[in-house]
């Protein structure tokens, strides 16, 4: 059952983009239902699970649209998106991400995930929560294979930053 | 060999970089502890994204969407209604030849009432079609009529305008219906959009 397979993905990559777990469940019904009343327009040619997330991508979308939310939208373009990554490899900081025990560092990169752009965000997910491939991230978002990969590495290195700026216990 | 961008970096924990690179990249991170950080720390970043738990889905999430799903209803194509009414046909007939051959009809009686039947309902058929015809002759006739009416209104009304006054007429004509056709369709294709 189509339900039951994808539950879980839809709701960790809803859950992440809408940050409020009543939400997610309600918009991952919503878009299942979606899935469900047009699944005469899929074509098998694709994979189902990039038709999906794409009808729920568009679905989060059409959310933010109606609701008019500011914030950087997922189908728009980060600032200088292309090859924008710093060159260098970083500089003597101390190496935060190995000081902690996992479970509360994972508690500061959901806060740190939290505040990724958008567009930033959705990518991070699908790549290292859902792990979807850059070719089917590309598809879903019509983007180049490249556009792709550049926004992941600028979400990682982003995240690390944020992670670094956050206040850690001593 | 000097240290690496981030881009080579990402590429390097991706596994995407060349097996030579790749080679090269490993024998730096033996001698510089500065790009051994680096890569172990986002390493670590990752792995603990993936490990992160997921979202708990509550044990009727799945059913309280198939108790929201309706039935999609049967999609109704041209060859479904030319089959169901071939078979309604073909039923019909059965049953008439049924029905005459248990009333004592012979089998040649049959044929020949159902050949005069067959030819009496093609000749009424035919006088219909060339009723049809005639009206639609008719109604060709009227707009034609119309439209000459229309084209000696046109010469009346353009023998008072100026000519000049008459290309900007049809200039702004042009323009109100381009403009109102591009309107149209960025309403037509904002409509598509949201419907994605």
């Amino acid at each position: 059952m189509i339900v039951r397979r994808y539950q879980q993905p839809i709701l960790n990559y809803i859950g992440r983009m809408v940050r409020e777990r009543e939400l997610a469940l309600d918009f991952s019904q919503e878009v299942f239902l979606k899935v469900y009343a047009s699944l005469r327009s899929y074509r098998p040619q694709f994979k189902f699970s990039t038709w999906l997330f794409k009808i729920a991508s568009n679905f989060i979308i059409d959310h933010w649209r109606k609701k008019k939310i500011l914030t950087l939208s997922i189908d728009q373009q980060p600032e200088g998106d292309d090859d924008c990554l710093p060159v260098q490899v970083p500089d003597d900081k101390p190496t935060v991400v190995r000081q902690y025990e996992l479970q509360e560092l994972q508690a500061k990169i959901d806060a740190a995930i939290d505040k990724l752009p958008a567009s930033l965000r959705e990518l991070f997910v699908w790549r290292h929560i859902n792990g979807l491939s850059y070719e089917e991230m590309a598809e879903i978002k019509g983007l180049p294979l490249g556009t792709i990969k550049n926004r992941i590495f600028q979400a990682k290195e982003m995240l690390k930053t944020l992670l670094e700026e956050q206040p850690w216990p001593a | 060999m000097a240290c690496l961008n981030l881009k080579r970096l990402y590429s390097y924990l991706e596994g995407e970089l060349e097996a030579l690179e790749k080679k090269d990249f490993e024998a730096h991170l033996a001698s510089c502890s500065k790009c051994r950080d680096a890569v172990e720390e986002r390493r670590r970043l990752v792995e603990a994204v993936r490990a992160l738990p997921p979202f708990e889905v509550p044990a009727d999430f799945a059913q309280k969407i198939m108790d929201r799903i309706s039935p999609l209803p049967a999609k109704v194509t041209l060859f479904s209604w030319l089959a169901a009414a071939a078979a309604g046909l073909a039923t019909f007939v059965v049953m008439l030849t049924a029905a005459a051959l248990l009333a004592g009809h012979s089998l040649s009686q049959l044929l020949l009432g159902l050949s005069r039947f067959t030819w009496n309902n093609i000749q009424s058929l035919a006088f219909f079609l060339i009723k049809i015809a005639k009206y639609i002759l008719l109604v060709f006739k009227i707009l034609a009529q119309i439209s000459r009416e229309i084209i000696e209104g046109f010469k009346v009304l353009t023998s008072f305008i100026g000519p000049e006054v008459q290309i900007i007429f049809v200039c702004v004509t042009f323009i109100l219906i381009i403009t109102g056709g591009f309107l149209w369709s960025r309403k037509l294709s904002v409509e598509k959009d949201y419907e994605k």
